[in-house]
């Protein structure tokens, strides 16, 4: 009887015997009634009292708790976080208090402040001194220029304004145009090294260019996922390869989807990476976590999820030998926000 | 800026621990036909089942308008405004058009049902179509054409605005499914939105804004318009198109030949099958399988005009004795209609083998030597007592050897490829082409063209009962499959 520990189980037991009693009471006025036809009718009644309670047991009771189990039961498998906050019937009063302790508790500013701090440490890999590092730059690129040598110039600056973006207020949402321009920029000095086997088209809905383009984002979203699809797809495929950028957007969300037509994931990987995502998850900050793939991809999607709720953040399309698509599905934000 | 009508988001669905929808993302818009292309049918019942009825989900969300509808732990569990049109109509045949549209709606409350009135609001919805459709008409007389159109008609009228089409052109001509899509067109203009299931890639990239690919019930790439090329398809899908070689006996004489042949349904239809020939008699109006196989199967005599069969004529009594005489069929989805789910494998195998030209005695000696000739195609199946638990592969290869025993001259084939997906179709052109290397003639009755060029020899094209047009295997390649779906060429 080791689920007996359990009040859920005592209060099944006890209302089983409960309806078990009525039941047999019910019986002896049936068996009184045959002698007694008076107490027919309060057989009758009885029976239809008995059975309106099981109804509402089952209508009110068991379905909502069944509901809530299952919320419950998503949670503890990792599959849900914010729903178990907001339950349609929690089972009590205590129980919700409970969970809201919790949720204090684990605050989700944290994993934000992480996440945050996660993206920093990445950049501060690259400051150590930004300025020395632009100084540097730019007197390489007046170097070049003195020399006429054109492509250094512009290879350098557009390595100077990457870094500029790149190191600067990771913690406020920039505009898509922002981020494009950076991926173009990104692009320019992947195709130093590509030459014509990187290529890179935008595709932003006709209809409302303008209006989207000004849509805010958290920095460096689409960044991770192209240098993702350049190493991971296009890298090690022969030939030519090509990055589209596909932009969407309804009423409530902006859709952006990121295609090459590289390699592609196998399908167990893919399964694994999807499934990561479906999901928050802050491994990739565990020093370990390098050992593992698609870290770039987690992360957009952690801190997607952590600032703007489950229903936004990445899923991946892909098939070997047929490229990847990751979507990206964010909130329309059209105002500034600081997201710490 | 889009509306988004209906939005499923990693939505995952275990039904008797079997993982029905796997992470199942997908979006419509208001006004688009979004194509699904099922790879395998794995989960598609289930995802019409979450769309149409709200049923439980393990995982995910799922989204009506923008609005929460379906999650773990929440259940509406009131049906959404989805009305799904397939092969199996949902309308009511021994009731009129208007009837079926108007009065079996949900919330149709009146007490006195005026007639006038709602005949004249049919007419009305039914002009609109471009389809004539007699609002007075019992639904048990309409073509499938009009069937489409009334269930659309009672779908709107019912308030839905989201459409699934569920493998049309399995039992659409490929006239009517091109009237039909123009109709969709109209209605994709006033804002209805229509998911279109179509196992061919032809078919949903002729008429879709999107097409999403689906296997083992997850979604594994959506195409824009622009990326309908079949090289975008090709490393999701298998190629076995064009794969046999000729290898009937070219200047031998006709076995099968239709000389002038006139019925109901058939104007002066002629034409003649070499014996080993897989000929494919594509039906665009889909009016005379019916008339051709009540022929060959003596239901019916022409009014005018010849059949001659093995260099006789072929009489009404001998389509009586088709088996007999070296004619075999096989139904459009055979494995339900010619199967007996009471019969082992082995019996099911052997069934008729006694009726053949030359019978033989079913004894159980002879059973025996079936099995074990048989072992080598069939596998340990053969050996199977109860059919129901087997794969629809292997039900099919007790189908087409039961065939092989036979060992007719000809066989006709209804829709081969009907409702099979991509691996099953790849089996059947392999069955098929294995009844053409045993020597039989093979005569394919279809309204689309689907997979069937797969096995030809030669395609001929029926339009309103006549032969119009032939092509031969060699120029097969220079066809464009959208020709005939829906029906430009004809």
């Amino acid at each position: 009887m080791k689920s007996f520990r359990f009040l859920l189980t005592r209060i099944r037991v006890f209302v089983l015997l409960l309806i078990i009693l009525c039941a047999a009471l019910l019986f002896v006025i049936f068996i009184s009634a045959t002698a007694r036809p008076e107490l027919f009718t309060a057989f009758l009644l009885g029976g239809g009292l008995l059975i309106l309670i099981i109804a509402g047991l089952y209508q009110f009771v068991h379905k909502p708790y069944k509901g809530t189990s299952r919320l419950l039961k998503l949670f503890a498998q990792g599959y849900t976080m914010e729903r178990v906050y907001d339950m349609p019937n929690p089972i009590s009063p205590e129980i919700t208090d409970a969970f809201n302790r919790f949720k204090e508790l684990v605050n989700t500013t944290e994993l934000i402040n992480l996440s945050v701090k996660q993206s920093q440490y990445l950049a501060l890999q690259n400051q150590i001194n930004p300025h020395f590092l632009y100084n540097t730059l730019e007197g390489i690129r007046g170097e070049a220029l003195s020399a006429g040598v054109t492509s250094i110039a512009q290879m350098t600056e557009a390595l100077s304004t990457f870094f500029r973006y790149t190191i600067s207020n990771v913690d406020r949402l920039v505009t898509l145009e922002e981020e494009l321009e950076n991926i173009e920029n990104y692009c320019i000095i992947q195709q130093y090294r590509f030459g014509d086997r990187l290529s890179l088209s935008v595709e932003v809905d006709d209809e409302d260019t303008d209006w989207i383009l000004n849509c805010r984002m958290p920095k460096l979203t689409l960044q991770p996922i192209v240098e993702n699809s350049i190493y991971h797809g296009l890298e090690p495929k022969l030939g030519k390869g090509n990055l589209k950028i596909k932009v969407e957007s309804t009423k409530s969300r902006l859709i952006i989807t990121v295609s090459d037509d590289g390699l592609g994931f196998e399908e167990e990987r893919l399964s694994i990476l999807n499934n990561a995502l479906n999901g928050i998850s802050v491994d990739y900050v565990k020093p370990d976590s390098e050992k593992k793939g698609g870290i770039a991809l987690i992360n957009v999607n952690s801190r997607i999820k952590l600032l703007f709720g489950e229903e936004y953040g990445l899923y991946i399309y892909s098939s070997p030998g047929a490229g990847t698509d990751v979507q990206i599905t964010l909130p329309i934000l059209t105002e500034n926000v600081n997201i710490n | 800026m889009k509306s988004e009508i209906l939005r499923l988001q990693n939505v995952t669905k275990v039904s008797s621990g079997v993982t029905l929808l796997d992470q199942f993302n997908m979006m419509v818009y208001k006004g688009e036909i979004m194509g699904l292309l099922p790879l395998n049918t794995h989960g598609i019942s289930a995802f019409l089942d979450v769309i149409c009825q709200n049923t439980p989900i393990s995982s995910g969300c799922i989204y009506f308008n923008e609005k929460e509808k379906n999650y773990p732990g929440y259940i509406t569990e009131s049906p959404n405004k989805v009305y799904v049109i397939e092969k199996t109509s949902s309308l009511a045949g021994n009731l009129t058009v208007s009837d079926n549209i108007f009065v079996l709606r949900k919330g149709f409350k009146k007490y006195y049902i005026s007639n006038k009135v709602l005949k004249a609001q049919t007419k009305i919805l039914a002009e609109e179509t471009g389809i004539h459709i007699d609002p007075g008409e019992y639904v048990d007389r309409l073509s499938p054409l009009q069937c489409c159109v009334v269930e659309l008609l009672k779908g709107m009228a019912g308030g839905a605005k989201l459409f699934v089409l569920n493998e049309l052109a399995s039992f659409l001509s490929s006239v009517a499914l091109s009237q039909f899509h123009k109709i969709l067109l109209h209605y994709k203009e006033k804002g209805y939105s229509f998911i279109y299931i179509g196992s061919h890639h032809e078919d949903v990239f002729k008429i879709c804004d999107r097409a999403a690919l689906m296997k083992n019930g997850r979604i594994i790439k959506v195409l824009d318009k622009k990326e309908f090329l079949y090289e975008k398809l090709m490393p999701y899908i298998l190629d076995y198109h064009l794969a046999t070689p000729s290898n009937f006996i070219k200047g031998k004489s006709p076995l099968l030949e239709f000389d002038n042949v006139t019925t109901e349904n058939l104007n002066s239809l002629s034409f003649t099958m070499l014996p080993g020939e897989c000929v494919v008699l594509l039906d665009m109006n889909n009016t005379v399988i019916g008339d051709i196989l009540m022929l060959m199967n003596g239901q019916k005599q022409p009014h005018s005009g010849s059949i001659m069969f093995d260099g006789r004529k072929f009489e009404t009594r001998d389509g009586r004795k088709a088996l007999q005489k070296g004619i075999a069929f096989i139904e459009e989805n055979p494995t339900k209609t010619m199967l007996f789910t009471q019969m082992s494998y082995l019996d099911n195998l052997c069934f008729l083998v006694d009726k053949r030209d030359k019978g033989i005695k079913l004894t159980p000696k002879i059973k025996k030597s079936i099995e074990k000739e048989y072992y080598s195609l069939c596998g340990p199946d053969i050996q199977a007592v109860d059919i129901t638990r087997l794969s629809a592969k292997s039900l099919y290869n007790l189908v087409y050897y039961r065939i092989h025993l036979h060992n007719p001259k000809l066989v006709i084939l209804i829709q081969p490829f009907s409702g099979a997906d991509m691996y099953l179709r790849k089996h059947l052109v392999s069955l098929i082409d294995s009844l053409k290397k045993r020597g039989m003639a093979v005569l394919i009755l279809a309204v689309n063209i689907a997979d069937n060029l797969a096995v030809a020899n030669r395609l001929i094209i029926v339009q309103k009962g006549k032969n119009i047009r032939e092509y031969r295997q060699e120029v097969f390649r220079s066809i464009d499959p959208h020709d005939f779906l829906v029906g430009q060429n004809a």
